[in-house]
């Protein structure tokens, strides 16, 4: 259920009943724009929230960030629920909340309930289903912090070092890495490899980046329920200029996109939420022109060659790479990885364009559905979401 | 006809300077090489150094690695075998972008030189998605027999390609493999044993120990030792070879997680005994597989297997335990046996009312706050209490200052200490945000050695430690020493460090008195004289201090421990 703000004076409320993921937040996306654009207070109600998952808060604080952007406030209601309370604060929710929002998380709540500030974790902290083999690794691993939200300031190469290294040490942990090569289909290892790597190096390439959140999350099958819920999410996002727009003032201002043309392409079937069952095809030597649209700019980002080299922070100085720098392949070896490696897929959201790539065949062309938002812009920054299916054992 | 050329590259990424190839990988190499050109005969080119790739370069511009590769000058005119060893790096860091870029030189040569034959080591073959094999799709669409002259070789023995016999390549993946005498050796070698003043509640009352001892930076080992053990100790012997691991230890967050990865491993349970909260029916299946991080006097162990039994939980016939640290340890304790995998390293008891620290009112360091970066004056003179004393060995020449005519054997200290010194390191340099990317510069001494050897094993090689010799910062001036030595390894690391500027500079010595060898270090590093280094220090990390305090430092100094000498 959901209230949005409504009379003179009210505040905008996103509210959240049961479980805060990414289908619940989906839903209540309608009333994202009223939520950012409110000149009050925009609250987001948690008080019955009874669990969350990692990759619904860091999109849900990249709400909150749209919200900052424009100069506006954010309130949070915390949930009433005590093990609720315990799930936000082992995925480090309120340390992510100050760090995107600028703001002490004391200010970010109501006063009633700065109550719970510093109790104590509720006994009973295992759900129930995570009675297997795995399960209990998987829990004993969340309860620990390896799975959750990280937060890193990203404004100095400093900061970018401190995040490549933290990152890639907790995915490449002996730990993450055992119980990684029982629940993937392919060798586990090749998450920290790629996947985490090169998704932290697509933050590098955002220019006017400051602050960028990693979220991740496990959701093992349950024993004898094919396929429900079993996949391993790996989500980053960042508050710097979007692929779209990077892509956009490099066309602008340069002139091309493209730095090379691949020896071999990939084939992409593309369709558009909005007319279901027709699709184009695109390959990926397919270089955007300046009349391309910004979902076409958004794909032709996974191809290999498509680049722009803003330098880092100067937003004024747009040039092509510098001598000794490379063109970038970061979305493309991320792709290849996810899908045809790990059989996932990844999705990408600026804006208010959402593209999830995937591949139904080995040899087929990869799937690519974009979804567009009209009217309204509801995303500062890029977020890019990796899912890998897993298995028990 | 002419012997063929065999020339390896030793290729190291995310590293901050050169380094020399270890023997390992020559003997390698020297196996290798034979096999691979059928037994007939060839000159080995051993490479000295390894060529790398710098972490930023590994981020921002990995194609670096086609202008470092050089082919040997007579690839053209006879038959060569190129190596080209990536084995030695961390799989993990083997980026995409990095692998195209081996891949397509790989491919650029085998086209160039057509009587080159070309092996890749790796540390773990890579996906069929990978970018690497880019190689597949060019060598195939060759139209020269491009396949047949090119290998590659994982270290756990699997293979892409031509010419090795299946029984050499189990000799290699074998060759690579670790032995549990390797696991333990390693284990040992990454346990941190920390000095302090620690509290300790027994049958017979409080009681203080001189040691506490971490295990965290050996996770892996532990992990791999583990499952080796239940494979071996437990599954046989356990109804239906079902059991659960319990793992049980105080502030040891890495050990828990080091045996939940084991339990991943070996598909069994897994749950941390907290003996407040104890154990609950439905956290285990199967027998309980006990593994602690550190058994004392036993009497925790024996309260454990009696709780356990109490609540009917049915126990498998042996338990682990990283560390047994007491005599008295209960090996014989009826059942479950206890196993160490490592017995010898005694913890220093003593009963509270016999304990020095204790007369002397020093409080109780407790594990998880203890974490001072300088030394306590009790460690430091138990420490060197236990040291015998010499004449200065080494020091900067005696017309800078006079050498001491005693000093604590800083070698001895080193080998007895050094894990502990080098975590004290490590610590103060994590505080000052300067542990990424260190280098570990020091005048070439024996001792300091020592201890460089211990922060590379507690740090897990995440440094690099360059020695300048004492006649270079000796000299005066040191401008034509300097440029005498520029064939040696240290200036050539300088060189490679001055071209960069991610990198953290830290001068270590075993201590200062007059600080004229870290005005020397500095002087070679930062003055104009030497352009060709320039480079920023960021911590000049004395061992001990005995400066008087006339001397001004010359830069930001953390000595461990200060004892100003009159």
């Amino acid at each position: 259920m959901s209230t949005s703000g409504a009379g003179p004076g009210a505040n905008s409320i996103l509210d959240f009943a049961d479980r805060v993921d990414i289908p619940s937040i989906e839903r209540r996306l309608p009333e994202g724009p009223a939520f950012i654009a409110d000149p009050m207070l925009g609250v987001v109600r948690l008080s019955a929230a009874t669990d969350f998952d990692s990759v619904g808060l860091l999109r849900l604080l990249s709400l909150a960030a749209s919200r900052r952007k424009a100069g506006r406030q954010v309130r949070f209601e915390l949930p009433r629920d005590p093990y609720a309370r315990h799930v936000l604060r082992r995925s480090r929710f309120a340390v992510a909340a100050e760090m995107v929002l600028r703001t002490p998380f004391r200010l970010l709540v109501r006063r009633e309930d700065l109550a719970y500030f510093g109790e104590e974790a509720p006994l009973q902290t295992v759900s129930s289903g995570e009675n297997s083999a795995l399960g209990s690794v998987v829990s004993y691993l969340a309860e620990q912090g390896h799975f959750g939200l990280s937060p890193y300031r990203v404004d100095s190469q400093k900061g970018l070092t401190r995040m490549l290294d933290k990152e890639v040490a907790c995915w490449r942990s002996y730990a993450m890495v055992e119980l990684l090569t029982k629940v993937l289909r392919e060798q586990a290892i090749d998450v920290s490899r790629v996947i985490v790597q090169e998704l932290v190096a697509n933050v590098v390439e955002h220019p006017l980046s400051s602050v960028a959140v990693i979220a991740s999350q496990i959701k093992l099958p349950v024993v004898g329920a094919q396929g429900a819920g079993d996949v391993l999410t790996i989500a980053a996002w960042d508050d710097g200029s979007s692929i779209i727009e990077t892509l956009r003032r490099c066309l602008n201002e340069v002139g091309s996109v493209r730095a090379w043309s691949p020896d071999v392409a990939d084939t992409f079937a593309v369709s558009r939420t909005a007319s279901p069952g027709r699709s184009v095809r695109y390959a990926s030597d397919w270089t955007p022109g300046p009349t391309a649209s910004d979902e076409e700019l958004l794909l032709a980002s996974l191809f290999p060659g498509i680049t722009r080299k803003l330098s880092r922070n100067s937003v004024d100085s747009l040039s092509p790479a510098a001598p000794g720098t490379d063109y970038g392949y970061g979305l493309f070896a991320l792709y290849k990885t996810a899908i045809d490696h790990f059989g996932g897929s990844v999705e990408l959201q600026c804006g208010r364009i959402m593209l999830r790539l995937d591949r139904a065949l080995e040899t087929g062309p990869y799937r690519a559905e974009i979804m567009t938002r009209e009217n309204f812009d509801l995303l500062s920054g890029t977020f890019v979401t990796v899912n890998l299916p897993v298995y028990d054992g | 006809m002419a012997e063929s050329i065999i020339s390896p590259f030793y290729v190291r990424v995310s590293q901050i300077s050169s380094e020399p190839v270890p023997q390992h990988r020559k003997d390698t190499y020297a196996w290798l090489a034979p096999k691979l050109l059928d037994s007939r005969p060839g000159i080995l080119r051993q490479a000295s150094n390894s060529i790398y790739l710098t972490a930023e370069q590994m981020r921002q511009s990995p194609s670096a690695i086609q202008n470092l590769l050089r082919p040997p000058a007579e690839a053209s005119s006879r038959e060569c075998l190129i190596i080209l060893d990536l084995a030695d790096n961390p799989y993990h860091l083997l980026r995409e972008i990095f692998l195209y870029h081996v891949a397509d030189t790989v491919v650029r040569w085998l086209r160039q030189y057509e009587r080159c034959k070309i092996v890749v080591l790796l540390p773990l073959m890579p996906p069929s998605s990978s970018l690497f094999w880019e190689i597949d799709r060019s060598v195939r669409s060759g139209s020269r027999d491009e396949v047949g002259r090119l290998a590659v070789l994982a270290s756990d023995g699997e293979y892409r390609y031509f010419f090795l016999a299946a029984a050499d390549l189990n000799r290699y993946r074998i060759s690579q493999m670790l032995s549990n005498d390797d696991l333990r050796a390693q284990l040992r070698s990454r346990i941190v044993r920390k000095r302090g003043h620690y509290a300790f509640a027994g049958r017979h009352g409080i009681h203080c120990s001189r040691f506490f001892f971490e295990t965290g930076a050996a996770d892996r080992q532990i992990g791999d030792l583990v499952v080796r053990w239940a494979e071996e100790k437990i599954r046989p012997h356990v109804r239906g070879g079902r059991f659960t691991l319990v793992s049980h230890g105080k502030h040891a967050q890495r050990f828990h997680e080091a045996v939940a990865g084991a339990a991943a491993a070996l598909g069994s349970k897994f749950a941390e005994l907290d003996l407040d909260t104890g154990l609950g029916m439905d956290q285990v299946d199967g027998a309980i597989a006990l593994v602690l991080n550190v058994v004392h006097t036993g009497d925790t162990y024996k309260k454990i297997i009696s709780m356990l039994r109490e609540k009917n939980f049915h126990l498998a016939p042996e338990a682990l335990t990283v560390l047994a640290v007491d005599e008295e340890l209960p090996h014989n304790y009826a059942q479950p046996r206890l196993s160490p995998l490592i017995s010898d390293l005694p913890r220093l008891k003593v009963a509270k009312d016999e304990c020095e620290q204790c007369v002397i009112g020093l409080p109780h360091t407790d594990p998880p706050d203890d974490e001072l970066v300088s030394i306590r004056a009790f460690d430091m003179w138990d420490i060197l209490r236990d040291s015998p004393f010499h004449p200065e060995p080494y020091g900067p020449s005696s017309r800078l200052r006079p050498r001491l005519p005693l000093v604590p054997d800083m070698r001895q200290i080193f080998s007895r200490h050094g894990d502990w010194i080098a975590h004290k390191i490590g610590l103060l340099l994590a505080k000052l945000e300067i542990d990424s990317d260190v280098v570990f510069i020091s005048p070439e001494e024996p001792i300091i050695d020592t201890l460089t050897t211990r922060l590379s094993e507690i740090r897990q090689n995440r440094q690099i430690a360059i020695q300048i010799p004492r006649p270079v910062l000796d000299a005066e001036p040191m401008v034509t020493e300097v440029r005498a030595n520029r064939n040696e390894e240290w200036h050539r690391q300088l060189r490679h460090l001055g071209e960069q500027d991610q990198q953290n500079i830290v001068l270590l010595d075993e201590f200062v008195r007059s600080y004229s060898t870290a005005r020397a270090m500095v002087n070679l590093l930062r003055s104009e004289e030497f352009s060709e280094f320039g480079m920023r220090v960021k911590a000049y990390v004395p061992i001990v201090d005995f400066s008087n305090g006339s001397e001004s430092p010359i830069m930001k100094t953390y000595p461990l421990y200060r004892l100003p000498l009159p």
